[in-house]
């Protein structure tokens, strides 16, 4: 079976960005990223779409595009982690002789002019029919919200603090101060994060991710043809995925335990790594408590332990575990699954100018949907499998 | 002392039907698997794949398992209260979500803390389980 790289990485303008569809960001992310591998839009014989909240990408992009005689062509809605499982289902393709190169798209564009960030995702306005409406009938109208539930459990049962989770957001805005695109690029202290104003408790503003307009796309082909490239190839060493299912009932580890847990063992055993050998984590951080509570599951700690290990200085610049390296999705942008995996890309390459980190050459990149209910694990290096 | 619930309508739907048949009445029903099981009210599938499903009475004593409270705000000089929404365990087992209308920010809440759901009326829509602190 043949081995899977990532060739190339076109992403468009990001945040506040008004005036084009989804499907005019997606055909520029491809374009971009196609340009970047040094090969041309004929090559692409795969395409795998995944739309944001505005739904408003689809197969159709296929036509958008001019791609003509694919032999891959679908939509994947795994929410946060749909570009984990993109760049997987990519390499299954190639591995199998399905595709040669695939092009992996998200686009959104969930922000409109004049209206905050937060109503993006509230859903306002459906109609609330049946039980299933009763917990946004009672007040649950947010993603902060809902993951305010789980940090809440989280604190209760380990003691995890609001500090603890401002660290994650402090750490960020470290790197996203050396990140060029970053949409918010101003130092924070943990006094700011603790000032900050509370969206849905324990949450605070500081606790919250970005949203953003735009698109990114990869390209993903043969680490055999991806050798021969204008980019360093970032091989596509082992993935995995973890969607637990937790039952609305007694026993319950809603809030306590991620996919993670399952995605990342899976992900290093196929890379024939273990987690000393991860040089780099960028985390799927839609909260703060999302980049800790993953971190736990990986293992890079105990369970529980999380609330000290965040707090240790490990995920910032000069850290022992340098992670989110441009900000992640609470600074720089929020492209979903898309955020961990482009940074990982571009650290991998060794293109991340003043936040490079030195070592590079194993990069663990999670991917989270729903509350916590969907999990991918990518690990990208600079090594071709068993070489 | 008992606060107001501050909830959005909900429109019946006809498989929602019993449950709020229920609660016109105070009671709360949840899903019943042929094993016994008792599901969350949204459940649709049982645990292991059963499609036929029934309704069976549920207790509302509960106990709390988590809980938000989203900070009430001033608009165009209309301040609205803090919503506390939390998850509860009933007696049976399922999962509610719900709001406890007699909570506020910064009220001392705790994990496994007695709650007792009663159903209020919605303007225009279907009563609705809150929960008060018991």
């Amino acid at each position: 079976m043949r081995s899977s790289a990532i060739a190339g990485l076109g992403m468009t303008e990001l945040g506040r960005v008004y005036g084009l569809s989804a499907t005019e960001f997606a055909a520029q992310a491809v374009r971009r990223a196609v340009d970047d591998a040094g090969l041309t839009m004929a090559d692409v014989d795969g395409l795998l779409v995944n739309p944001g909240i505005s739904s408003d990408i689809d197969l159709r992009l296929q036509s958008a595009l001019h791609l003509r005689d694919l032999r891959l062509l679908s939509t994947v809605q795994q929410f946060g982690s749909s570009a984990g499982a993109m760049v997987q289902y990519a390499a299954m393709a190639i591995a199998f002789g399905m595709a040669d190169v695939v092009a992996c798209v998200f686009a959104d564009v969930p922000l409109k002019q004049g209206t905050g960030a937060g109503a993006a995702y509230s859903g306002a306005g459906r109609p609330l029919e049946g039980v299933a409406a009763l917990p946004t009938a009672a007040g649950v109208r947010s993603a902060p919200a809902m993951y305010a539930l789980a940090a809440r459990r989280h604190m209760d049962r380990f003691g995890t603090t609001s500090e603890q989770l401002g660290a994650v957001a402090v750490a960020a805005r470290e790197w996203a101060v050396m990140n060029p695109i970053a949409q918010m690029r101003e130092p924070i202290t943990l006094a700011d994060h603790q000032a900050s104003r509370l969206i849905a408790d324990p949450l605070r503003l500081l606790d919250c991710c970005l949203v953003s307009n735009g698109a990114i796309a990869v390209l993903v082909t043969s680490a055999d043809r991806a050798r021969d490239l204008k980019q360093p190839a970032v091989h596509v060493r082992g993935w995995g995925q973890g969607h637990p299912g937790h039952p609305k009932a007694r026993g319950s580890e809603f809030g306590l335990v991620t996919g993670a847990a399952r995605s990342g063992p899976e992900a290093l055993k196929m890379a024939g790594l273990e987690l000393s050998d991860v040089d780099i984590c960028q985390i799927y951080d839609c909260f703060t408590f999302t980049t800790l509570i993953t971190l736990e599951d990986y293992g890079f700690c105990g369970k529980g332990e999380g609330g000290e290990f965040v707090a240790s200085g490990a995920l910032a610049p000069g850290g022992s575990l340098p992670t989110n390296t441009g900000g992640g999705e609470l600074s720089s942008y929020y492209m979903w699954g898309m955020t961990p995996l482009s940074e990982a890309i571009v650290q991998a390459r060794g293109q991340a100018g003043e936040r490079q980190v030195a070592a590079h050459d194993t990069v663990l990149v999670s991917g989270n949907g729903g509350v916590l209910d969907f999990h991918s694990t990518l690990v990208l290096g600079t090594q071709e499998v068993g070489r | 002392m008992s606060c107001p619930a501050r909830l959005s309508k909900v429109v019946r739907t006809p498989a929602s039907a019993p449950f709020f048949e229920a609660a016109d009445r105070g009671a709360l029903v949840v899903r019943s698997a042929p094993d016994g099981t008792l599901l969350e009210p949204a459940a649709v599938v049982g645990p292991d794949g059963a499609l036929d499903l029934d309704w069976a009475p549920a207790d509302l004593d509960a106990t709390l398992v988590t809980w938000t409270t989203t900070p009430g705000r001033t608009k165009d000089g209309v301040t609205t209260p803090d919503t506390c929404v939390g998850v509860v365990e009933l007696v049976q087992g399922p999962w509610l979500t719900l709001q406890l209308p007699d909570v506020q920010l910064g009220d001392d809440l705790r994990v496994g803390q007695p709650i007792r759901l009663e159903f209020v009326p919605v303007d225009g829509g279907e009563p609705l389980p809150v929960g008060r602190l018991a």
